[in-house]
């Protein structure tokens, strides 16, 4: 029952006001890299804990099924010698609600991946008559001037020859470092994580939406620092200005701006690097966000899995 | 060069230049000019890449002439349209450098561009 509260009370700390706090705060802006690490651990842990939690309080209201209850009863017989019973029943429930953290994710990590899957497939093969299949960089004929990059082994930059043209070559080298930087630092697993949280837990705390726009924002602009390192950052937003234009306008209703405003405000004005001291506190406040729910969470699990194994001599 | 997808790319390339219908032995004498390629393996691709869409083809006398179906612009277009339609949701699948913007945000950052092109103009 501690545990219980404990983890529901990070759940919800971590849910709602995790997310106001570091939205509000400057300084993943000053350090990218850190700033994606800490959202994914915010919204990872406050799933984490958050299910763990809701699910053993929900689940014995529930457990109607009577195959079950008597697996149930059988099992907390064998136990009740050892433990007392409102913690066992509460520790047995945990193995359930790990069981459905872990299937509700892998469902929606499965059907990201093979949706990612399917359209980078889709882009390869047509992109297979255009150009060798070993060419990094592929410069297509279009009106539009536009990059992007095809994440994958090997990753492609495809960028389109009005873009060539419209940039000048110290700029045509940023364009290819920020394209890069996406490739090298696996920033489609990093997004496509914080997608997968979305999808599965974004009905029930605001965390998770704002993580996965944040994490996109932020890799953004670690592509845009190497970008800035192949040319003056000022270069760099104007690039940014020229590809801009030729992108298609979203719906004036759609729910969230885009990042460009700040992406440029970033590289007008690139701010310093977080120093060591608080890079390190930082570093070790996420550590303890990922070792909270887990500490918290062992004496349940390890519990349930005791139950667990125990099921099957009782059941004969 | 290595593989069949880099010798469709290679053909593809030699038709769109070309823009003309071709035989399987007028790709082969010009690819023999570069490498050492057999008449069956260019026939292979050359009729996998009508399998797939790519090149339509007409009986002349005894033989097929291949022909694009579509310009390389043409098909280019097609498949840049299909990342470049897709506003707002960059999605992991691939990563462009811009993403989606409002309508008034493109307003706003075109009017910036004007703003420092006729800056750089004036300096």
């Amino acid at each position: 029952m501690t545990s219980t509260l404990l983890l529901l009370a990070f759940a919800v700390l971590a849910g709602f006001v995790g997310p106001r706090l570091l939205g509000r705060s400057r300084w993943p802006q000053r350090s990218p890299r850190l700033g994606v690490a800490a959202w994914l651990v915010l919204s990872g842990s406050s799933a984490f804990s958050g299910l763990l939690a809701v699910t053993t309080v929900a689940v014995p209201l529930s457990v109607a099924g009577h195959g079950l209850a008597d697996w149930w009863r059988a099992c907390l017989g064998e136990l009740r010698h050892y433990y007392g019973d409102a913690s066992l029943t509460v520790a047995g429930l945990a193995a359930i609600a790990a069981a459905t953290v872990v299937g509700r994710l892998a469902y929606s990590a499965v059907s990201h991946l093979r949706a990612v899957a399917r359209v980078r497939r889709r882009h390869q093969t047509s992109l297979a008559l255009l150009s060798a299949e070993t060419a990094a960089l592929v410069v297509l004929p279009h009106p539009v001037p536009a990059a992007y990059c095809v994440p994958g082994r090997p990753g492609r930059i495809i960028v389109t020859d009005s873009a060539m043209r419209a940039l000048e070559p110290d700029q045509v080298d940023a364009v290819l470092a920020h394209e890069r930087a996406h490739l090298t630092g696996r920033h489609a697993l990093l997004v496509g994580t914080a997608t997968v949280l979305e999808r599965t837990f974004g009905a029930l705390a605001p965390v998770f939406g704002r993580s996965r726009r944040e994490v996109a924002t932020l890799v953004e602009m670690i592509a845009d620092d190497a970008a800035a390192r192949a040319c003056p950052a000022s270069r760099v937003a104007e690039a940014v200005l020229i590809l801009a234009d030729g992108t298609t306008p979203m719906s004036a209703l759609a729910a969230s701006g885009s990042d460009m405003l700040q992406r440029l405000r970033r590289l007008a004005t690139p701010p310093r690097p977080l120093g060591w001291i608080r890079t390190s506190a930082t570093l070790t406040t996420l550590a303890v966000g990922v070792a909270l729910p887990l500490t918290v969470a062992a004496v349940p699990v390890v519990a349930a899995v005791v139950v667990a194994t125990c099921a099957h001599p009782t059941h004969d | 060069m290595r593989g069949f997808g880099d010798l469709e790319a290679v053909i593809m390339d030699r038709l769109w230049s070309w823009n003309r219908p071709v035989t399987v032995r007028d790709v082969l004498e010009d690819l023999r000019a570069y490498r050492d390629i057999a008449y069956t393996t260019v026939m292979t691709v050359m009729d996998n890449l009508h399998r797939k869409g790519a090149l339509t083809r007409e009986k002349d006398g005894r033989a097929w002439r291949y022909q694009p179906v579509r310009s390389r612009d043409e098909y280019a277009a097609d498949l840049l349209s299909s990342v470049l339609d897709e506003a707002g949701d960059r999605g992991a699948a691939l990563m462009r450098f811009v993403g989606g913007m409002r309508p008034s945000e493109v307003d706003a950052l075109r009017r910036a561009l004007a703003e420092r092109q006729s800056r750089r103009r004036r300096t």
